[in-house]
């Protein structure tokens, strides 16, 4: 009998490398649909409202922040459209929270798919990620209202929302897989996350704009934060007033690129004891 | 002859096991760790082979049994074979596409319908959606659940619902099928099921993986079988021999009483804390079995199935007095519980002998807590039951059938 390894489909050996197989993970696509569909319609099962929650989660983010920190705080500055900018920082800053708390409860949530099932388990942060862009794409059709009956139309620039909203989930997955491998250890992460996106919603321009109220010499620094970049960006795509400076842009494209890198090799590195240990 | 489907070549899973390590470990705990390590000296790192040396073939079409005790490493070999994880050495190739029965309804949300749930199950199976489409109407046939297809599958009595997710397993059609017994708990009606669609399977030119404890069925279903002992093959060869070989040490070590009580279960939340087995003198000369476990909780539980089981020389299970058939449970536990059985005249239904007593501790219908298959060892008496001068073994059967003769005239 000649030893032919090549037809062996399978080869099971020790980890080498990250193991991070792209051909695999697209092979996956169908089950990655069909978790984040599991997890959309339980979210909306038993609740009269279903998925009229997605609206009114950034309506009632919007009124409240044009309201408080416009009215009472007077941030609304000299932007004539405060509570679009406010909507637009809001459904950003939604996605971006909840692809951060999905990825990160995202293993502890299918530790029972871990344990009994193989499968990438990129699938599972990156379902979660699904599942917030349906919240979100919902919320995009909430904006396209509010515009419309502002009567503000869009501008060609509106063509880049996509790619601000793709920053969004890169952004979140940064630091999501990080914490979510590390969660699959210690359960200690899941109770710092809500507390980060605490810290996070003021530290990212969602209540107030960037260009009107940081000082110049403070964004580069400033622009460490990602979401600085994410939020201005999709506010400069539909809002003809808003300002994109390079220079800010670029360092959180940088950290965002860095935090994504790393987290999916850290998670890949990771994942052969996620059954063991979870 | 063709290419082994599956060939096995030193494979070895290591668990690294820190001893006086907290149970649950928090980052509290690692913090404090660092904090305290330049202080202490270092934690003692133990390595435990699960797996070592694991070598063997199966060829197209055979039906290879696992046995061995429980933590011998049937389980593991069954997960690295499924790439849950990863072996530490060796290497192990498979041709085709592996299925499981081990994962019977995993990723099953209670709020989705039977329906939705078919898909989602499938999905994580690794069925495309077009073959589930394909397979649908016969998964919800074999599962008898036509009418409820649109109900969350929270609703479902608890064997529909172990119905259809065994449905949707058994129509994956892989060509290579890992099937570990231990796991497939559920009415006696449904481990047929499971034992007949492997018997199917197999005569389908698959190949199958049978992990179990039940001796008379891997006898029956097996072509070979690999027992495993530590992690290590101590045996590998025909079932038969390998089923013989391992009894023959299993019924000595129990006699010995090798297992040194408590066993707790994994969480070390309950465990068995002693158990004791006789058969007595009872009522009208006859005999008493007499099983007694004694039962200790860290915390509060409820509803913990206790079961029994007795197997005799030749490895048949003579009776599996599972929880999920006899009700055996224990309501309460928060701290001691003692349980006793009791059958009233045992010589009466078994045939004279040793045999050998399980025990185990499960939730009815969802998992084992703690299992033994070899606690003890009973003997009953032997007994002349047709009067004959004889004294019935186990060489003349299971059962002393209290069978009358006459001779009839025509």
């Amino acid at each position: 009998m000649s030893e032919t390894p090549g037809q062996y489909e399978r080869v099971i050996g020790p980890p080498r490398g990250l193991g991070l197989d792209i051909g695999e993970l697209w092979a996956c696509r169908e089950l990655l649909a069909a978790l984040a569909k599991r997890s959309i319609l339980a979210r909306y099962k038993q609740t009269v409202m279903g998925m009229l929650w997605a609206v009114v989660r950034p309506v009632a983010m919007m009124g409240l922040g044009t309201l408080v920190f416009g009215r009472l705080f007077g941030l609304s500055g000299d932007s004539e459209r405060y509570s679009l900018a406010v909507l637009a920082g809001v459904l950003v800053w939604l996605l971006f929270s909840q692809c951060l708390t999905g990825c990160v409860n995202s293993l502890v949530t299918g530790a029972e798919m871990v344990r009994k099932v193989y499968f990438p388990r990129l699938i599972l942060p990156a379902s979660a990620c699904a599942t917030a862009l349906v919240d979100f794409l919902v919320g995009v059709g909430v904006l396209a209202v509010v515009m419309a009956a502002q009567q503000h139309g869009p501008s060609l620039r509106a063509l880049t929302l996509p790619l601000w909203a793709m920053l969004a989930v890169i952004a979140a997955l940064g630091p999501g897989l990080w914490l979510a491998a590390l969660n699959a250890r210690y359960r200690d992460v899941m109770h710092v996350v809500p507390f980060l996106i605490n810290i996070g919603l003021f530290v990212s321009p969602v209540f107030y704009v960037t260009s009107a109220r940081v000082a110049s010499s403070w964004r580069p620094l400033y622009a460490l934060n990602p979401m600085v970049a994410v939020i201005d960006g999709f506010r400069w795509a539909i809002l003809p007033d808003a300002v994109l400076s390079p220079l800010p842009l670029a360092i959180s494209l940088a950290v965002a690129a860095v935090l994504f890198v790393s987290g999916v090799m850290f998670f890949q590195y990771m994942q052969r004891v996620f059954a063991d240990v979870i | 002859m063709s290419q082994p489907m599956i060939r096995v070549e030193g494979l070895g899973k290591r668990y690294r096991i820190g001893h006086k390590r907290p149970t649950a470990d928090g980052l509290r705990h690692v913090i404090a760790d660092a904090v305290t390590r330049p202080f202490r000296r270092r934690i003692e790192l133990e390595d435990l082979w699960a797996l070592r040396d694991v070598t063997f073939d199966v060829a197209e079409g055979e039906v290879l049994g696992v046995i061995g005790r429980n933590g011998a490493g049937k389980s593991t070999l069954l997960k690295v074979l499924s790439r849950i994880t990863p072996p530490t050495e060796g290497v192990a190739r498979l041709r085709g596409r592996v299925g499981s029965l081990l994962e019977v309804g995993t990723g099953f949300h209670p709020e989705l319908t039977g329906r939705e749930n078919v898909y989602l199950n499938g999905a994580i199976l690794g069925m495309r959606r077009r073959e589930i489409a394909v397979r649908f109407d016969e998964i919800v046939a074999f599962a008898e659940i036509e009418k409820f297809l649109d109900m969350p599958v929270k609703r479902y009595s608890s064997g529909m619902y172990v119905r259809l997710a065994f449905a949707i397993a058994a129509h994956l059609q892989p060509e290579i099928l890992l099937v570990d017994e231990v796991l497939a708990v559920g009415d006696v009606r449904f481990q047929k099921k499971c034992l007949g669609k492997m018997g199917e399977v197999a005569r389908g030119g698959r190949t199958v993986l049978f992990v179990s404890h039940n001796m008379s069925a891997v006898r029956l279903l097996c072509d070979r079988a690999v027992w495993l002992e530590g992690g290590r093959a101590a045996h590998l060869g025909e079932a038969g021999a390998t089923v013989d070989a391992y009894l023959r040490t299993a019924e000595q070590e129990a006699q010995e009483g090798p297992v040194r009580w408590p066993v707790f279960d994994k969480s070390e939340q309950i465990g068995i804390t002693n158990l004791r087995a006789s058969v007595a003198a009872g009522e009208g000369g006859s005999s008493r079995l007499e099983i007694d476990v004694a039962v200790r909780s860290r915390r509060p539980m409820t509803n913990i199935g206790v079961g029994v089981l007795l197997t005799n020389r030749c490895g048949i299970v003579v009776a599996e007095l599972g929880p999920a058939v006899t009700n055996f449970v224990i309501e309460r536990i928060d701290g001691q519980a003692h349980c006793a059985f009791r059958c009233e005249g045992i010589d009466r239904y078994l045939i004279g002998g040793e045999y050998i007593v399980g025990i185990w501790l499960a939730r009815p219908r969802v998992e084992y807590l703690v299992r033994i298959d070899h606690a003890a060892v009973v003997t009953v008496p032997l007994r002349d039951v047709y009067g004959s001068g004889v004294n019935l073994d186990q060489q003349h059967g299971v059962v002393p059938l209290p069978v009358t003769f006459a001779i009839r005239e025509p």
